[in-house]
């Protein structure tokens, strides 16, 4: 017997192959349980709410969906956002989101299940990270087996990189996005691999449906061209390629030219035009294929490389024509903005305005990944060494998505799955190896059978193998890095002896690194739900503290001043905020909006800053013109909450500067030695500015007549406050957090943060690199 | 996906052409050569929209567009299940069978007219 | 408005109106007092009657038209007995400014004989906040007014109405007019907390056109009150019987207004902190309510349309069972933001029972009997409407239920939810003006069968066992296309 430990031998195929689907079907099972559970954290700490901004959009919209069905929700007209300009909805929002819960919530009702439409959106994430991880586990087993596939669905059920933007409430897009991505690319895989039209039909339905739910559908866009370019380009073309490229191309194209949002833009703007390109260019390649079966001339097939060529070269310049003519869009400036990082800046402040559209730090890496970025690389590795169709995706998804999650914080999700996928084929390669109860023998041959048949579980050595191992005489090289090692190290210590319990084929130094793996995933699952339970649950909508006594406090000046807005003003009062605050204030007040996250009107919103940034004289006439009744200002200098408005007053500044550059000027709001400063020696401009006036508004009466300390910069506010002729204050939140100041009345919501908790520095971090970016996590409209 | 293309213009070239022409005649079965035809007439209904889009007018664009796609798709629908059930392709397509293949090219058709008709507006 | 007893008896009327003109009656005195609150006035009129005929078995209360109108609530008790009487209400003549309504004596009282009945009244929406704004730092005032004379068809030898407020802050009072002939002094007067109008001797029976003209005039009080006047613009109650999970729902749906003088100006935080700081409230803001739910509830959730109500807290009492002593959960109620003078604030209250702590069977008729609550006592303040939906279980039939006072409609109709299939019968009754004093219970009898409380899980049963079917088959049906293939070779 050559087996590190004994195997039963009696076992029936049948049973084995029973079992061992069963024990997978199980595991599944357990790993959506986890994936959902561990997402359920904010509804534990906190409650079954909506989070953050654009969720709240999206809320609203499926309220619309939900309550006037379909049709409605198409044509519907928003008058009360972006007032007085109004929105059409229903033509510029990605509906996928929004139907999936439609669809979920009438059947629910069909069958006499009473669910509110809020709990459906809150648990329409998790629900869907059930289904990602089911997605991952079958894209994985395509590239590996189904070992690698449990691995993989394991890690994307609970990896923070995913949780971060589907924990229960967290209804955007990505939601159900990552599953549609994942889904797509093993429809994909699965069509290459079988060039099976239908699994290219499935591959667009789906990108289609993709389509329709996020905007991040370009990735998949260019993602399979790419792939199938490079595998022409690698002289693998074949006619499977060509079945699923073209079916899938073919349809998804028309499919997605559906959605109203996107519209004609596959075939007329530059990023569609890639997919379009490498379509044209395997027509050819499949022409000429089917051309060389018939002939076999050099000289024609010199020819026909020719023209090949020339078409190629013809359709690259037509392209360039049509875009300098116009006929096709160039690239938008989001796109720029990921080639060249400082692009933002220079040009599109308000899209550098959000914080998560900030280059990477290294910490989230880790943070959001833990040992599976160590592994990562591994798992590339590894698929060079097979280096199938499908491993090359792989590659290629590896590579460009670790690029972009570098250039930007949130695209950190469209990387988490190919990390999972490859750590997962790395760490299942090292564990098969370890655990393959065969011990190495002479022959060649019989080793790399028992590598290409020992699955993970082991039990399902056959015998036959073992025999033919008793038979072999000392151990020889085999194959494999891992084995190589292996061998070298151990030499023919081992030669067709039995049980052996020491050296390097013996169980302890398989223990030792079985144990080891055993334990980084353990430290990977605990590491995970810290971090899931202490930075990505939190709502922000509402905020948690801690009493002296260590329970958890609760500060809701948000809903607060949102309530009030909703209770006691009429219905049509037109609430003037920051845009960060607009789809909260639509969605929790149902008021009008100056401005919200769909930050389409640059001019708008810089309106907006221009009067938040002018004095009192200059602010009242812009109010007066766009009816406005209230302002509202977020506070947080009396408890400390860095995100308030004084924190990105200076984007106001810049961005109302890019639009007046002769009436605001950025460096007026610094002091003569160019610090931001609100005390004494803040510049005159700033003191004048509405923001900082509203937000100081009777902050040192609060102090019984002591200079009060912001407690988020830490300077003292000047003994002198602020006063205000135009506006007075409506309501003020009770941490100071929110305030309204009615232009004839007078609305700021000040928010007072006294959160000390490490959640809130977690939130921090995770958010904002400097202090002067928005706390927003809104999505543009593109993405 | 027939005689067309490759720019024939000198002696070999056609030549070359003739070739082709014969082998192709020679060695296909009557069932690739009926989807031949099908693709052929395909390509020319696709050539006449485009045509009539860049001369006369692309007015509903998104008649134009889901015409034109219908050709497109329903072209490389058929040149896959073309070469899905071409015999010497058979090691490429060890999963499809050749009623697979139409079952799939069905279905696909399905699809894509579903959309195509959707879009017509 | 809702008195307790309510059949009529037309021999009554009858009898009434043959000795309404004889003077049965003479009323030796008549005490009335009058509790000023915010929203809910209390008003509590003591008739020391003396019959002047033998067998007499009803007596007449008369109540002018626009106290008839405020009053919400009436309670006739014989002085000294816990027992209410039956009272009956004739039917109005618009052509008369006042209401008359007997009472059933419980027995005949001798001739001459003085004995006491005491009514028991509570108004709502009788005070108005005057001045009708208040800055967040002035003072809530209010002002009550009432008919001076206690209108009744009877002679009455002497009278009094003494009208007292929770803080001894009366800004003034009305003095009354013309009514020298009665009272040598004394027509109003105050002492501390309260205002006295009277005593005033000999009043004629009042109910006669003349005298309402000449000497019946309203009283005005002007006083301070510190407690907000809180209304419930809109309450809807559901109670769900489930005998599946043993458990009653109450879901309560509240509008809450705060109908004290309107702010003037605009809230000041800074204000509102520094009152709290110095522990002065000011009178007219509502931080927070306490109200009384019942003993062993659970699964308590509070939210409004954006969710939890965060702020508020609850604290439960364990289970009791039907006769044992009464207990209550105590829920602290603080809305969002403190209620100032004509705000509003709407939120979402509701909480799981066991259901045996309301609900019987009897084995003899075979119906179950639940008892709903109609409302939670909110002290000091009126609901305006309810609409109270009890939701019996699937299948229940012959439904019939008892109430302590009538609605102003009640009607059954079907309500579907959690994986019904034909629908639950629901009972729905409207109210107008509740106060406290009508959180009383509405007792519901139905039966339901064996075979209706089957039907649920044989519903969901077949439905899921029709969903295997169809697993099965569709697993054990092979779909692929090349089955000639295995032939062939």
């Amino acid at each position: 017997m050559s087996t590190a430990y004994p195997i039963p031998s009696d076992i029936s195929p049948a049973t084995v192959k029973n079992t061992a689907s069963l024990l997978r079907i199980v595991a599944l099972s357990l790993i959506s349980g986890a994936a959902i559970a561990s997402r359920l954290f904010a509804v534990i700490n906190f409650e079954s709410i909506i989070h953050e901004f654009d969720p709240w959009f999206n809320y609203r919209a499926t309220r619309v969906l939900a309550a006037k069905g379909f049709y409605e929700f198409w044509n519907w007209f928003d008058p009360t956002a972006w007032y007085p300009l109004g929105r059409v909805v229903g033509g510029t929002v990605y509906p996928g989101l929004m139907v999936t819960s439609g669809v979920i919530y009438n059947i629910l009702h069909f069958l006499n299940l009473p669910v509110d439409i809020r709990n459906v959106c809150v648990l329409l994430a998790p629900g869907f990270s059930a289904l990602t991880a089911w997605a991952t586990y079958m894209f994985t087993k395509e590239m590996k087996d189904e070992s690698a596939g449990l691995l993989a669905a394991a890690f994307i059920g609970i990896v923070p990189g995913y949780i971060s933007r589907s924990v229960a409430g967290s209804y955007d897009n990505e939601a159900i996005a990552i599953f549609l991505l994942m889904f797509t690319f093993y429809c994909w895989i699965k069509a290459l691999k079988q060039g099976s039209a239908l699994f290219g039909t499935i591959a667009a339905v789906f990108y289609f449906y993709m389509v329709a739910a996020w905007g991040g559908y370009v990735f998949i866009t260019n993602m399979i061209p790419l792939h199938a370019l490079v595998l022409v380009l690698m002289g693998r073309f074949s006619d499977r390629l060509y079945v699923a490229y073209s079916s899938w191309y073919a349809i998804g194209t028309l499919a997605s030219m559906q959605v109203p949002f996107v519209g004609f833009q596959p075939v007329s703007t530059s990023e569609h035009m890639g997919a379009l390109g490498v379509f044209g260019l395997l027509q050819i390649v499949a022409f000429a294929q089917l051309v060389r079966t018939h002939v076999s001339s050099q000289q024609f097939q010199k020819l026909l490389f020719g023209s090949v060529v020339a078409i190629g070269v013809l359709g690259f310049f037509s392209f360039i024509f049509l875009t300098y003519k116009g006929k096709i869009a160039p690239w938008t400036g989001r796109f720029y903005s990921l080639w060249d990082t400082g692009y933002a800046k220079k040009y599109i402040p308000i899209i550098a305005s959000v914080s998560e559209h900030q280059p990477t730090a290294w910490p989230s890496f880790f943070m959001d990944l833990q040992f599976l970025i160590f592994l990562f690389p591994a798992g590339v590795v590894l698929c060079f060494r097979e280096l199938r169709d499908e491993h090359l995706f792989v590659i290629i998804y590896a590579v460009m998505a670790s690029y972009f999650a570098g250039v930007m914080v949130r695209l950190m999700l469209t990387l988490t799955p190919v990390v999972c996928v490859a750590s997962a084929v790395a760490l299942s390669t090292l564990l098969d190896t370890y655990i393959d109860p065969t011990e190495p023998v002479a022959d060649d041959d019989t080793r790399s059978e028992a590598d290409s048949t020992v699955t993970s579980n082991g039990s399902s050595a056959p015998s036959k193998k073992a025999k033919k191992a008793a038979a072999a005489a000392v151990s020889a090289p085999s194959k494999g890095p891992l084995s190589d090692l292996v061998a070298a190290a151990t030499g023919s210590a081992h030669a067709g002896t039995g049980n052996i319990t020491t050296g390097i084929f013996g169980l302890d130094s398989r223990g030792v690194v079985v144990l080891n793996v055993v334990f980084m995933l353990m430290f990977f699952v605990f590491h995970c739900t810290w971090v899931t339970s202490n930075a990505y649950s939190s709502p922000s909508v509402v905020l948690a503290s801690t009493n002296p006594d260590g329970s958890q406090h609760i500060i809701d000046d948000f809903r607060e001043a949102y309530y009030w807005l909703r209770q006691n003003t009429p219905q049509d009062a037109v609430v003037m905020s920051w845009w960060d605050y607009g789809y909260q204030i639509a969605g929790m007040a149902d008021r009008p909006t100056l401005v919200d996250n769909n930050t389409w009107n640059n001019t708008h919103i810089a309106t907006v800053g221009k009067a938040m940034s002018s004095s009192e004289e200059v602010a009242y006439p812009i109010l007066r013109k766009h009816d406005v009744d209230y302002v509202l200002v977020i506070f947080g200098g009396l408890i400390g909450y860095s995100g308030d408005d004084i924190n990105k007053f200076l984007w106001m500044v810049r961005i109302a500067q890019g639009v007046w550059p002769e009436e605001i000027q950025e460096p007026n709001y610094f002091t003569s030695q160019g610090e931001y400063r609100i005390d004494d020696r803040a510049s005159q401009t700033m003191k004048d500015s509405l923001m900082y006036k509203m937000s100081y508004y009777r902050f040192n009466e609060l102090f019984g007549g002591n200079p009060g300390t912001d407690r988020v910069r830490q300077q003292q506010v000047p003994k002198e406050g602020p006063t205000l002729d135009y506006l007075d204050e409506a309501f003020t939140s009770e941490n100071w957090i929110v305030s309204l100041f009615p232009s004839l009345s007078y609305l700021a919501p000040h928010h007072f943060f006294r959160s000390t908790s490490d959640a809130s520095n977690c939130i921090c971090s995770r958010n904002s690199d400097s202090d002067f970016v928005s706390m927003s996590l809104l999505v543009l409209p593109r993405w | 996906m027939a005689p067309k293309s490759t720019p024939a213009s000198s002696e070999t070239a056609f030549n070359a052409f003739n070739t082709l022409w014969k082998a192709y005649r020679d060695g296909t079965s009557d069932r690739l050569k009926f989807i031949d035809s099908f693709l052929f007439f395909l390509m020319l209904s696709g050539i006449v929209q485009f045509a009539y889009c860049i001369l006369v007018s692309n007015f509903p664009y998104n008649a134009f567009l889901a015409g034109f796609s219908s050709t497109v798709g329903q072209f490389v629908l058929a040149a896959s299940l073309r070469s899905q059930v071409n015999p010497d392709n058979k090691d490429e397509f060890k999963d499809v069978s050749p009623e697979r293949a139409f079952a799939d090219f069905a279905l696909g058709s399905i699809v894509l007219h579903f959309f195509v008709y959707n879009f017509l507006g | 408005m809702m008195p307790k007893r309510w059949r009529n008896f037309p021999l009554l009327l009858l009898v009434n109106a043959v000795f309404a003109s004889s003077q049965p009656f003479e009323n030796s005195a008549i005490v009335r007092s009058i509790e000023l609150g915010g929203s809910v006035v209390h008003v509590t009129t003591t008739y020391a009657i003396k019959p002047l005929e033998a067998g007499l078995k009803s007596y007449s209360i008369a109540l002018g038209r626009e106290e008839k109108e405020k009053t919400s609530w009436l309670e006739v008790k014989s002085k000294g007995q816990d027992n209410a009487l039956q009272v009956t209400e004739q039917s109005f003549d618009p052509s008369k400014d006042f209401h008359i309504i007997d009472v059933q004596l419980p027995s005949a009282y001798p001739v001459n004989k003085s004995f006491n009945l005491v009514l028991e009244t509570v108004q709502t929406h009788a005070t108005h906040p005057w001045p009708e704004t208040a800055a967040q730092k002035d003072e809530q005032a209010l002002k009550y007014t009432t008919d001076l004379f206690v209108v009744s068809p009877y002679v009455t030898s002497i009278q009094r109405t003494k009208i007292k407020t929770v803080t001894p802050r009366v800004i003034s009072f009305t003095e009354p007019k013309n009514v020298e002939g009665f009272a040598k002094e004394n027509l109003a007067s105050k002492s501390g907390p309260s205002v006295v109008y009277g005593p005033f001797e000999n009043v004629p029976p009042s109910t006669s056109a003349s005298f309402l003209e000449t000497y019946q005039q309203p009283v005005t009080v002007h006083y301070y009150h510190d407690q907000p006047c809180l209304e419930i613009t809109k309450l809807e109650r559901f109670a769900e019987i489930s005998h599946w999970g043993a458990n009653l729902n109450i879901e309560d749906k509240i509008v809450l207004y705060n109908a004290g003088p309107k702010l003037k100006g605009h809230f000041s935080r800074l204000e509102h902190q520094t009152q709290a700081f110095y522990k002065r409230p000011a009178p007219h803001v509502l931080p927070a309510m306490t109200l009384h739910l019942p003993a062993g509830i659970r699964n308590t959730y509070y939210y409004d349309t954006i969710g939890n109500v965060s702020t508020s807290k609850l604290r439960v009492a364990p289970s009791t069972s039907k006769n044992k002593q009464k207990q209550y959960s105590v829920f602290e109620f603080r809305p969002r933001y403190p209620l100032l003078g004509g705000w509003n604030y709407s939120f979402t209250l509701g909480f799981d029972s066991p259901l045996e702590d309301s609900a019987s069977y009897d084995k003899k008729t075979g119906r179950y009997i639940v008892e709903i609550p109609i409302m939670t006592a909110f002290l000091g303040t009126v609901i305006d409407d309810e609409e109270l939906t009890v939701i019996l279980p699937e299948g229940a039939t012959d439904v019939r239920f008892a109430a302590p006072f009538p609605a102003i409609s009640n009607m059954i109709g079907t309500h579907v939810t959690y994986l019904d299939t034909t629908g639950r019968p629901a009972l729905t009754f409207k109210y107008k003006n509740l106060t406290v004093r009508h959180a009383e219970s509405i007792f519901v009898t139905y039966k339901v069968s064996w075979s209706a409380h089957l039907k649920k899980p044989i519903a969901v049963g077949t439905a899921f066992l029709g969903l295997f079917t169809l697993g099965m088959i569709a697993r054990r049906v092979n779909l692929t296309l090349n089955q000639q293939k295995p032939k062939a070779s």
